[in-house]
C-alpha cells in the first residue's frame, strides 16, 4: 500500500490537541488494513519525521437506524503516533 | 510612544506608535475574548485552540477587536504621560491594509482639546450705577396685582356686552344648516377677550344686551383639530342671558385681613412688605445684570478657539435635556417644539449658540479662578453639600457618594470667581 493509502487524515480535536502539547503524540485515521510497521513507515515517508512508536484504536461500527432501514456508522482506526524529540508535524499546529 | 502636535482649532494630533509586543497582546486578549463563542467540531464551545482557530477564521478576523484593545490602551496613555485635558472624543486615522501580525503599526488620533485661554482685561471694568430703590409706582403695581387677584365677578345689570367681560349664554352652531356635534350648549360661560372660542366670535358677541338673540357667523381656522370643521363656515345661534364683570376690592383695611398673609394687618404694612419684597428682588436683578456684564466682559477680552466638537457636545446634552422635559409631558421632541412654535432649526441654532456662550463663560472664568488662585476650602465644600442635601433631601452622606466631587468644587469655585468678578467692577 501506498503511504497516502494509509493515511487519511489527521483528527484534530480537543483531546488530540492536548495529546500534541503534551506528549508529543499525533492521531491520525487510517486505513484498517495497515498494521503499525506500515503506518510507522508511512508517516516517517509523508512528514520526514522519525515515529517512536504507533498505537491503533479501533472504534467499532456502530448500528444505525433510519426508519425501516439499517445501517452502520463507518469504522474508523485512529493511529496515535509517537514521535521522537523535537520532531513536529506541521498541519497539527499553525 | 506618541508624538503630539498642535493643530488648528484647539485640536491636537498625536501620532502614536503601536509595537509588535503590544499588538501582539491585543489579539491575545482579542482571542480570549471571541473564544467562548465560538463553536468548532471537535472542540466543546470555548475550548478550541489558538492555532485550529485562526487556521479556521483567519488570524485577521481578530485585528479588528485588537486594535480597539490597543488604541484604548495606548491613547490613554498617550492622553495620561502628556496631560492633555480632552473635551471631546476622538477622531482616529489608520490603514487597516497596514496592519499584519508580527509588526507594529502606526495610528494618527486627533482630539479636540481644552483651548488655551488668553484673558484680557476683566479686573476693573465699568459699569453704571443702578438705582437700589423701590419706587411707589412700583409697589402700587404690586398691591393692584394683589387686588385682581382677588377680584369676584359681579353681574351687570345694565349696558351691553364689553370687551373683558364675561357672557353667560346658550349657543347652537350649525354648518351648511346642519347642527353638529359639540356646537351646542347652554348656560356658558365665557370670558371675551380670552380667545377660547375661534377666532370672530367673542369679537361679535361684544354690544350684545342681556336677552339678545344673534347668530354669529365663524369661519373654523385650517387647523382645527375636528377634521370634518376645518375651514368650514359656520352659524352660531347665541341667547345671552347674564353678563358678569371683574370687580376689584377696594383697599380697606378689610380687605387686608381678608388675604390672611401672616404679620400684615394693615394697609401700611401691606405696602412695607410688597416693598421690601421688591428690593430683595430689585437687589438680585442688580447683581445679575452686574455679573452677566461683568462675565461677557472679560469673555469677549480674552482669545481662544473653541473647538467645534466640545460646542456640538454640549449642545447634544442641552437637546437631551429638553427632549426630557418633553418627555414629562408625554411629548416627542418634534411635538414638543410644535407646541412652542420654534422651527427645529432655528431651535437648533438657539442651542448652538446657548453651548457656545456657556462654554466660553465657563472656560473664561476657569481661566481667571486659576489666575487668581480662587480655591474651594474644606469648609466651603462642606456648606455647599450641606445645600444639596436639604434640597435633596437626602443625608450628607448619601449626597457625598451619588455625586461627582469635582463637579461640587467646580461649582464653588465658579460662584466664588463670579463674586469676584462683581466685586472688582468699578460703578461710575
Amino acid at each position: 500500500m501506498l503511504a497516502s493509502e494509509i493515511i487519511k487524515r489527521p483528527i484534530i480535536t480537543e483531546k488530540s490537541m492536548l495529546l500534541v502539547e503534551e506528549l508529543n503524540k499525533y492521531t491520525f485515521s487510517v486505513d484498517k488494513r495497515a498494521n503499525k510497521v506500515q503506518i510507522k513507515k508511512a508517516i516517517e515517508e509523508l512528514f520526514d519525521v522519525k515515529v517512536t512508536k504507533v498505537n491503533k484504536i479501533k472504534t467499532a461500527p456502530k448500528l444505525k437506524r433510519v426508519g425501516q432501514h439499517t445501517g452502520f456508522k463507518a469504522e474508523v482506526v485512529k493511529a496515535v503516533v509517537t514521535l521522537a524529540k523535537d520532531n513536529t508535524i506541521e498541519i497539527f499546529s499553525a | 510612544m506618541a508624538k503630539i502636535d498642535n493643530i488648528a482649532g484647539s485640536k491636537v494630533r498625536i501620532e502614536i506608535e503601536v509595537t509588535k509586543e503590544q499588538f501582539d497582546h491585543g489579539l491575545d486578549h482579542a482571542f480570549n475574548h471571541v473564544k467562548d463563542s465560538v463553536e468548532i467540531k471537535g472542540f466543546r464551545k470555548g475550548k478550541v485552540t489558538r492555532s485550529v482557530f485562526e487556521r479556521h477564521y483567519g488570524v485577521e478576523s481578530l485585528y479588528e477587536e485588537a486594535i480597539n484593545h490597543v488604541m484604548q490602551d495606548t491613547y490613554g496613555e498617550a492622553i495620561m504621560s502628556n496631560d492633555l485635558e480632552v473635551v471631546a472624543q476622538p477622531k482616529i486615522d489608520l490603514d487597516i491594509t497596514k496592519v499584519e501580525q508580527g509588526k507594529g503599526f502606526t495610528y494618527v488620533a486627533e482630539v479636540a482639546v481644552k483651548p488655551v485661554v488668553t484673558l484680557g482685561e476683566y479686573k476693573g471694568l465699568e459699569f453704571e450705577k443702578l438705582s437700589e430703590v423701590v419706587t411707589d409706582e412700583q409697589v402700587d403695581t404690586e398691591i393692584q396685582k394683589l387686588q385682581e387677584q382677588n377680584a369676584e365677578l359681579a353681574l351687570k345689570e345694565e349696558g351691553t356686552l364689553e370687551d373683558g367681560d364675561t357672557a353667560i349664554f346658550d349657543f347652537k352652531g350649525s354648518v351648511d344648516g346642519d347642527f353638529f356635534e359639540g356646537g351646542t350648549a347652554e348656560n356658558y360661560e365665557l370670558k371675551i377677550g380670552s380667545k377660547q372660542f375661534i377666532p370672530g366670535f367673542e369679537e361679535q358677541m361684544v354690544g350684545m344686551a342681556i336677552g339678545e338673540e344673534k347668530d354669529v357667523n365663524v369661519t373654523f381656522p385650517e387647523n382645527y383639530q375636528a377634521e370634518n370643521l376645518k375651514g368650514k363656515d359656520a352659524v352660531f345661534h347665541v341667547k345671552l342671558h347674564e353678563m358678569k364683570v371683574k370687580e376689584l376690592p377696594e383697599l380697606t383695611e378689610e380687605f387686608v385681613k381678608e388675604l390672611e398673609k401672616e404679620g400684615i394687618d394693615s394697609i401700611a404694612a401691606l405696602k412695607t412688605d410688597a416693598r421690601e419684597k421688591l428690593q430683595v428682588a430689585l437687589i438680585a436683578e442688580n447683581k445679575n445684570k452686574r455679573v452677566d456684564f461683568v462675565v461677557t466682559e472679560a469673555t469677549n477680552n480674552s482669545s481662544f478657539e473653541l473647538p467645534e466638537e466640545m460646542i456640538t457636545e454640549e449642545k447634544n446634552r442641552l437637546m437631551d435635556n429638553v427632549t426630557q422635559q418633553a418627555k414629562q409631558y408625554n411629548l416627542d421632541l418634534d411635538t414638543y417644539l410644535g407646541f412652542t412654535g420654534i422651527s427645529k432649526e432655528d431651535f437648533e441654532k438657539n442651542l448652538l449658540n446657548d453651548a457656545a456662550r456657556s462654554i466660553s463663560y465657563n472656560l473664561v472664568t476657569e481661566a481667571i479662578a486659576k489666575k487668581e488662585a480662587i480655591e474651594a476650602t474644606e469648609e466651603e465644600l462642606d456648606a455647599k453639600l450641606l445645600e444639596l442635601a436639604a434640597q435633596y433631601k437626602m443625608g450628607i452622606e448619601q449626597v457625598k457618594a451619588s455625586i461627582n466631587p469635582e463637579a461640587v468644587k467646580h461649582e464653588v469655585v465658579y460662584k466664588k470667581t463670579i463674586d469676584f468678578l462683581e466685586s472688582s467692577l468699578v460703578i461710575k
